[in-house]
């Protein structure tokens, strides 16, 4: 095959693929969300809210319906794999509601319930630090679920939304798993076998959450990738093979986490003070995401990489999207 | 007291909607509700506190139906009240009395719309950021605030309530509104005057909006003394059936029973005062005392005369036409 007939063949397969990132902040999406499109993306996990408490995160969430429907030709919340494939059909960015952390919970389970019904489909059980459900992965303790996190978990078991381990502790993202009835993930997670950092995940946790029929989502953040201050796309790729080596690459796919490149220096120093992240897992800006992926329009240099590294189609099709579907289609039916 | 055989089938055979049933004691005496034949409550899950406060009381409502099911179910829809009907199960809808949880932010109508809210009744007796309640003397008309949340009730398909509002807001919601009002829980004052009470006119605009009022059994609200009858609380039906026509009235009864001390409580706050509101006990009218025993009432409305057709309105019909040409599953 010659290199034209090789590139179409990636463009190709990009294009007749559904893709998914599986973790986008939001207020860096809202700025740039016609990226997402551009790179042939047809469904993003939108992140509206991290770890803002319970009023905060209703006037997020409120705000997110309001800038769907002032963009309702574009994007559409959505609730089923049904509605993802429908909305790639119309040509309308799928927008999935995803929560980094439980702070909005505070100390009530039956809040889950109400933001089940609010739309929200992927909680993640903590950020960084100890919540009341368990500890974050910044959290020297290593303390496990909570009896309340055992509530949440059973809650977010009987609705159907994704338990996702991110930035959680690996003590409690291995309780977690063991607690849940349905596929747990981490959306946004990278492997500490090939770069060691307390946001990546041992080859343990992976397979922990392969067994129970999740997946990990590759992040882009170069802190997490490598010591270089821009990560190669091969790099990315590197953490990508590792996953499918391990546990098989229906377990692997992508949650990119593009965000701002150049937040103030108070903004950081602000995250670094609250204790909400640590200077040796978070570098100072500015922050890059790997070369060739750098905004999500890029994302098709990605699918000739993975072609180019040797996996087959119907793999990369996988980690493109499919394997992110099979994940909600197991888990979201409920009741 | 023995219920002719008419009233009773007529009674068992109709969809019976409560359009006032506040929080706690609902959820005390849902019982009464189940035994008095009533088909749909719609429950003031909250209107007092913030959005914070509501969405924990949401959130325990979801709880407190799903521990009862199948015998209650929340409902958002008129297909889902005739379906309780059908199954013998108790509809719940959610109401809020007063628009606290929205604070200045109207982009929560829609949350509060995702949540199963489908009634907001836009003031509770004082003054908020949309408009006056009906103990406020000023008696301001909707901010810009409350237009903006009305325009938003309207394209979210939430029934907007003018009761404990005042009157000049109440005549400018349903001026502004594009979609019919109702008073879910407010007596005719040209029967028994009292704040709380409704003039002819502001009966009239809902009534030629499409919407309906809820006849409230409150003692202080019905006739004069504590102790009245079921006659009086008729009168007020059919007083508003005379004024507006027989399909813009309903039941909003209202049942309560607070202790000595959240009276003076709520008097204290400034939420009630003592004029409008007697002190405790509350006697609702004579033979629906509480809601175990309404077959009465639809037994005294065919004595008086009233149309089996006109009693299925008053007892829910009415409330459904409303219900259904309000509501929508989609914003």
């Amino acid at each position: 095959m010659s290199t034209a007939e090789h590139i179409d063949a990636a463009e190709h397969l990009h294009t007749t693929s559904l893709v998914v990132d599986g973790t986008c902040p939001i207020y860096h999406w809202r700025e740039a969300f016609a990226t997402w499109p551009a790179g042939g993306v047809d469904c993003c996990v939108v992140t509206v809210v991290a770890y803002e408490n319970c009023r905060a995160a209703l006037s997020l969430i409120a705000g997110a319906y309001r800038f769907v429907r002032e963009h309702a030709d574009e994007m559409v919340v959505v609730t089923s794999v049904d509605e993802i494939r429908r909305a790639r059909e119309d040509g309308r960015l799928a927008i999935v509601l995803q929560f980094q952390g439980t702070h909005a919970l505070e100390y009530e389970a039956d809040l889950v319930e109400v933001f089940w019904r609010l739309g929200v489909r992927m909680v993640q059980l903590a950020y960084n630090q100890r919540s009341p459900v368990c500890d974050g992965c910044e959290e020297p303790g290593g303390a496990g679920l909570s009896r309340l996190g055992h509530a949440v978990i059973g809650e977010l078991n009987r609705l159907g939304i994704v338990i996702d381990l991110s930035h959680t502790g690996e003590h409690a993202a291995l309780e977690a798993i063991a607690a849940s009835r349905a596929p747990c993930v981490a959306s946004h997670s990278n492997a500490a076998a090939v770069y060691p950092s307390a946001r990546n995940i041992s080859d343990e946790l992976i397979r922990a959450i392969a067994d129970s029929g999740g997946l990990v989502g590759i992040n882009g953040f170069s802190g997490f990738l490598g010591p270089e201050p821009q990560a190669s796309l091969d790099r990315y790729v590197d953490h990508l093979a590792h996953v499918a080596g391990l546990v098989g690459p229906e377990h692997v796919a992508i949650g990119v986490d593009y965000t701002v490149r150049n937040p103030s220096a108070a903004m950081y120093e602000a995250f670094i003070r609250d204790g909400l992240a640590t200077p040796e897992v978070y570098p100072r800006p500015p922050w890059h995401f790997p070369s060739g992926m750098d905004d999500a329009s890029q994302l098709p240099n990605l699918t000739r990489r993975l072609l180019e590294r040797g996996f087959g189609a119907a793999e990369v099709r996988g980690i493109l999207g499919e394997n992110w579907l099979r994940v909600f289609g197991d888990v979201w039916p409920s009741r | 007291m023995t219920v002719a055989t008419g009233a009773a089938q007529l009674h068992a055979s109709a969809v019976i909607v409560d359009a006032a049933c506040p929080y706690d004691h609902w959820l005390e005496n849902v019982d009464r509700w189940i035994a008095g034949g009533v088909t749909c409550c719609a429950f003031t899950v909250a209107g007092f506190g913030g959005a914070r406060a509501t969405v924990s009381q949401i959130a325990a409502t979801y709880r407190f139906v799903r521990e009862r099911e199948p015998q209650l179910r929340l409902a958002t829809s008129v297909a889902d009240i005739r379906a309780a009907k059908a199954e013998g199960a108790l509809a719940v809808t959610l109401h809020f009395q007063g628009t606290n949880p929205v604070e200045y932010e109207p982009d929560l109508l829609e949350l509060y719309w995702r949540l199963g809210v489908r009634i907001v009744q836009l003031a509770y007796n004082r003054r908020n950021p949309l408009c006056d309640g009906c103990e406020e003397p000023g008696d301001a008309g909707l901010s810009l605030l409350g237009r903006r949340a009305i325009a938003e009730m309207n394209r979210l398909g939430i029934l907007v309530d003018v009761s404990h509002t005042g009157i000049r807001s109440s005549r400018e919601a349903i001026a502004a509104s594009a979609a019919p009002c109702v008073a879910s829980h407010s007596n005719a004052a040209a029967v028994h005057p009292s704040p709380r009470n409704l003039p002819d006119e502001v009966i009239r605009a809902i009534a030629e909006s499409g919407g309906v009022v809820g006849i409230n059994g409150f003692p202080s609200f019905v006739a004069p003394g504590t102790r009245p009858s079921l006659d009086q609380y008729i009168d007020h039906i059919f007083h508003v059936a005379e004024v507006a026509g027989p399909e813009h009235v309903a039941l909003g009864v209202d049942y309560w029973s607070g202790t000595e001390q959240q009276y003076e409580q709520l008097l204290a706050d400034g939420t009630w005062s003592r004029d409008t509101y007697g002190p405790p006990p509350w006697h609702y009218p004579a033979g629906i005392e509480d809601a175990s025993t309404l077959v009465n009432l639809t037994e005294r409305l065919l004595d008086r005369g009233y149309g089996e057709a006109e009693v299925r309105g008053v007892l829910g019909e009415n409330w459904l036409r409303v219900y259904d040409e309000v509501w929508r599953d989609i914003p």
